[in-house]
């Protein structure tokens, strides 16, 4: 009879607590707290290299600064809990579906911009000291897929291919860095700082290249730019996790 | 024994506990939570110091009125004394006897906030800086996120969006919405009235919004597929608001021609913009960056869709080239509008040729002539504009469908004018960052009402399709970044709160879609009440008569002439309440159909029709229309205050009084003698003057005419009523309006302000002098407000400074109170 009562009490109890919220799941939160957001500070590395953390993927408003350009397709995020082998840095990536194709406006290839000017990783615009991009991507493919890099600057963003009509596969501008990206596995891809490029005009309006440390003065974002879809037999999957700009030793 | 004893003891310890926290306490009451309700179309400041909750006393019932077929939404007002950690709100079912509306069918959405601050609106320079309520979130989430706290101090608003079906009865619908907030429960009553009113199949307000490409809202949902577009386009339809289909090339013409028919037939999808690409490199000889040439094969397409169907797919489409033509103002601007349109419709014209080659001799050649062709040939392209109806003519921009900035048909007679020569092309109405406040718009820093109106003006200016350029514009600027977070975030890229960003991304919240926004609902509420006035209009029409003569009378109270609306939410929700009323009235005979209401200083004029069957009595003696089946009535309203008559429709009589004039109207003074000193009657200052006319008459044969000299150093143009004219005779005391008819004889409207003088300048009333017309002018007198009413010196009628202005003054009078 007493765990009979004891019973009723312990039901009675929760029931009078549960008024608010008691059977509603548990949520993550949907904005990350402030303290613990990024801001101007420049990380060390295991081997005592300096770099900037551009994106990390490790929650919604991260992520939401990210520039999904033209028919990208759709960036899930996924947590070291869910997914360990598919988090290389932190505790959550973005596993990316493209779904972008040639009959889509404007023919325009997927593209991902990453921003250097946007709320969360907003250490700089000046790239100039970089040494090389790194980006750790996974390639869920079975054969080798073809990814390319390339930036746009503030500085005269209607002459350098950053501009939205340059991912169109026919656009002479189209100044872009190739990677072959292999096979079911992790890629950690070094693009070294020299094969970033911008299209300029002198004074008197003849057109040369600015590259390096010339091209990366005002950097509005680093873009990566995926194979449209029809190309291959189903959409495209990656994971894409620490995006890192190295500093100059 | 003893445990037992304790352990009951406990038990009943532990009822009263958990019925202590389910106390049943009225809305209205004070307490920790302070509870009431407010119609939809008001919004208030979550950290307004308590002044809304001063008015919860009287509002404990939640109250809607709705037609069938139709949503409508009332507000859960919430005031926190004390601190609340979380709170939920559940609805019942809504019970009319035997029937129901089921609680499913009642929307529950959290309102949340965002801040506005001077910068981030520089619109609406009246509002007042903080949390301005927006973005809608679903209850359950709400809570599942934690977005339910209340800070004490604070208010919050939760909306209730409730659905009428076409099969649900008519009838008033009574349930209890329940609200938990922490320990403590609250049930306040819901009334819903249904009336029997059915808005399916009425005419809807066409719109069009616009989300330009899907950059501008990918990165908030992360996500820029076909599917996510999908959600955005299904949930625009849900609040009536039309856009293209979720189609941005994939799956080309034919996955087009599927979704054309797909969204034809749902609701809501009243208008489309037609796929095109801004990758054209000219057509039939003329360079454009339209790609015309890959149109025409959509346009085919569409045409062979139509035939094969026996459906005309073309006759909602429009065409709209937002990258190339947009809001032409320059020369250039102009003549690269017409070159487009020019290639557009020969486009259109060469698409047409085709096709009459290929059915012709076959059995689809008829429908494809008769039906789809004239339509075909005739797809409008519209191009936004503040435009000049001059720039519109001189450049022969015949066949657009022009589609001026809401605020440009302020300026009288800019609706005719831009009609003329153009009988057979529409023309819109759209709204962007312009007009700004006090004019109606969607932003996010004025009330929902001011939305709403939207489809009032549609109605009266006949603009039968409203233009919104975008629809989710979750980044910085245009082509800028994305913002830190669009829930958050007023929208400070463009000069006006919230423009273009009317959703909100539901991947925050783990929403597979965006959620909508108060905005969306008062633009749903815009297109419902279109409905509504078109089943007047439809009423009238059976009568061969113009709905326009009932229906001005309603536009008044909720907005002047020059489009400036009446925010009072409660004033609206008596309009509503009127037209239900002459809806509901005219269905069942027992109402007349106005034919003419005027009303003037001293004399009125109503005339109106009947119903076939239905007889009218005045003075219980049956009256007689004359040939047409036309009453007309004359007052004069020094005799007579009120008419009354009964309207007899079988064994039904329904008693009529219309108040012609509240008060005893005093002696009209006419301006009729020349010899008379019109300075007895209005006092000119200074530069102005003022004397006997017989130029202007709003009756009998003069007038007084005023000549104000500008006047830019001294004082306003103005003239004044003074309290010892001949008119007011040394004291205010029992007038309780005056009355006076202004005639404006320039060719542009002239602004009138009017104050009265005790020691200050108080203002009473503005104006719009219409070109060409008498207005009207109506002042009611400050009683009660002052604790000496002749402590007033002077009525002044103030123009704008440095303008020579000119007016007449005729029929001035006073009503005062009835003895």
């Amino acid at each position: 009879m007493k765990k009979i009562l004891c019973l009723i009490f312990a039901v009675l109890c929760l029931f009078t607590l549960s008024a608010c919220n008691g059977e509603q799941p548990e949520a993550p939160a949907a904005t990350e707290p402030e303290a613990e957001q990024r801001s101007n500070v420049v990380e060390t590395d295991e081997n005592g290299q300096t770099y900037y953390l551009l994106a990390d993927f490790e929650n919604y408003f991260e992520a939401s600064q990210l520039g999904l350009y033209a028919d990208f397709g759709k960036i899930e995020l996924v947590s070291r809990g869910d997914e360990p082998e598919m988090v290389t840095n932190g505790e959550g990536s973005g596993h990316i579906t493209i779904s972008g194709n040639e009959s889509s406006w404007m023919k325009r290839r997927p593209n991902l911009r990453i921003s250097t000017t946007t709320g969360y990783f907003n250490y700089t615009t000046d790239f100039s000291d970089m040494d090389y991009l790194s980006v750790d991507i996974y390639n869920c493919q079975d054969y080798e897929v073809e990814i390319r890099f390339y930036m746009n600057s503030q500085i005269d963003p209607n002459n350098t291919m950053e501009d939205r009509y340059a991912t169109h596969p026919n656009n002479p501008y189209n100044i872009v860095y190739s990677v072959r990206l292999q096979p079911q596995q992790w890629n950690n891809l070094k693009i070294p700082a020299e094969e970033f490029k911008l299209v300029a005009y002198d004074d008197n309006g003849a057109r040369y290249m600015k590259y390096g440390a010339e091209a990366l003065e005002a950097v509005g974002g680093f873009h990566i730019t995926f194979d449209r879809a029809e190309l291959h037999e189903k959409p495209q999957e990656f994971y894409m996790d620490n995006v890192r700009a190295y500093i100059q030793k | 024994m003893k445990a037992k004893t304790i352990l009951a003891w406990l038990l009943i310890v532990s009822l009263c506990v958990g019925l202590c926290g389910c106390a049943d306490i009225r809305a209205g009451q004070t307490g920790d939570l302070v509870l009431w309700s407010e119609p939809s179309g008001i919004k208030y400041l979550q950290n307004d110091g308590g002044e809304a909750a001063k008015t919860a006393g009287d509002k404990s019932v939640l109250q809607v009125q709705m037609a069938k077929n139709e949503t409508e939404a009332v507000q859960l007002m919430m005031y926190a004394n004390k601190a609340v950690s979380c709170y939920n709100v559940e609805v019942s079912d809504l019970i009319c006897g035997d029937a129901v509306i089921p609680a499913e069918s009642v929307e529950i959405w959290d309102q949340l906030y965002q801040e506005s601050v001077n910068t981030s609106r520089p619109g609406n320079p009246n509002y007042a800086n903080g949390y301005v309520p927006d973005p809608l979130l679903p209850m359950e989430t709400a809570v599942a996120y934690g977005e339910t706290a209340i800070e004490a101090g604070h208010n919050q608003a939760v909306l209730l969006d409730i659905t009428a079906t076409a099969g649900t009865a008519a009838g008033v619908y009574t349930g209890t919405v329940t609200v938990t907030a922490d320990e403590n429960v609250y049930k306040i009553p819901l009334e819903v009235t249904v009336h029997d009113i059915d808005l399916t199949g009425v005419e809807e307000l066409r719109t069009a919004f616009s989300w330009f490409d899907r950059d501008h809202l990918a990165s908030s949902e992360l996500n820029s597929s076909d599917e996510i577009m999908k959600q955005y386009v299904d949930l625009m339809l849900k609040y009536n608001m039309s856009c293209k289909v979720p189609f941005e090339g994939n799956g080309g013409i034919e996955r087009y021609i599927e979704l054309i028919r797909e969204y034809y037939f749902k609701d809501g999808f009243t208008a489309y913009a037609l796929y095109y690409e801004p990758t054209g490199s000219g057509y039939d000889g003329t360079s454009t960056n339209v790609n015309l040439p890959l149109m025409k094969e959509y346009i085919r397409a569409l045409a062979h869709a139509s035939v094969e169907d026996r459906i005309n797919y073309l006759d909602k489409a429009y065409s709209y080239f937002y990258t190339d033509v947009d809001e032409p103002a320059s020369e250039q601007q102009f003549l690269d509008a017409k070159k487009t349109i020019d290639l557009y419709f020969q486009m259109l014209f060469d698409c047409d040729t085709e096709l009459r080659g290929e059915y012709a001799g076959t059995q689809d050649y008829d429908y494809y002539i008769n039906t789809v062709s004239p339509v075909l040939t005739n797809i409008p392209d519209v191009i936004p504009g503040a435009y000049d109806v001059e720039d519109v003519k001189a450049y022969g921009l015949d066949n657009l469908t022009v589609c001026p900035v809401l605020h440009t048909f302020a300026t009288p007679g800019y609706a005719e004018a831009i009609r003329e020569g153009r009988e057979n092309v529409d023309v819109w109405m759209y709204t962007c960052w312009s007009p700004t406040y006090p004019y109606p718009n969607a932003h996010t820093d004025d009330l929902p009402l001011s939305t709403r109106v939207l489809g009032w003006m549609c109605y009266e200016l006949d603009t039968p399709t409203y233009l919104m350029w975008a629809t989710s514009c979750y980044i910085w600027q245009i082509w800028g970044e994305p913002m830190e977070d669009a829930w958050t975030n007023m929208h400070t890229g463009e000069p006006s709160a919230g423009d273009g960003k009317l959703t909100y991304p539901g991947a925050k919240y783990g929403i597979d879609g965006p959620c909508p926004s108060l905005r969306m609902v008062a633009y749903r509420d815009m297109s419902e009440d279109y409905q509504l006035l078109n089943v007047v209009r439809d009423l009238y029409q059976k009568q061969g008569l113009d709905a326009m003569n009932v229906l001005e009378p309603l536009f008044r109270q909720i907005y002047s002439p020059g489009l400036i609306p009446n925010r009072d939410v409660y004033a609206f929700e008596q309009v509503r309440t009127q037209l239900f009323e002459m809806i509901l009235n005219l269905c069942a005979g027992n109402e007349v159909y106005r034919v003419a209401t005027d009303i003037g200083v001293a004399t009125a004029t109503i005339a109106f029709k009947t119903a076939p069957d239905v007889r009218i009595l005045v003075d219980g003696q049956v009256q007689t229309p004359d040939e047409q089946g036309v009453y007309t009535y004359h007052f004069d309203l020094t005799q007579q205050k009120e008419f009354t008559y009964q309207i007899q429709n079988g064994d039904s009589i329904r008693t009529v009084t219309h108040t012609l004039i509240d008060g005893q109207l005093g002696q009209v003074q006419s301006f009729e003698d020349p010899a008379e000193d019109c300075g007895n009657w209005i006092s000119c200052f200074g530069k102005n003057s003022g004397q006997y006319s017989n130029e202007m008459a709003q009756e009998g044969t003069g007038s007084m005419k005023i000549e104000m000299n500008p006047n830019a150093e001294d004082a306003l143009p103005f003239f004044a009523l003074t309290k010892d004219s001949a008119l007011i005779g040394g004291s205010w005391q029992g007038i309780q309006t005056v009355k006076m008819y202004l005639y404006n004889p320039a060719s542009e409207t002239v602004n009138l302000s009017v104050t009265y003088y005790t020691n200050q300048d108080v203002n009473m009333n503005s104006f719009e002098l219409l070109p060409g017309q008498w207005t009207l002018v109506e002042l009611t007198m400050p009683v009660g407000e002052l604790e000496d009413i002749d402590a007033i010196e002077e009525i002044d009628f103030n123009f704008e400074r440095g303008t020579a202005v000119t007016v007449y003054v005729d029929s001035l009078v006073t009503v005062k109170e009835a003895p």
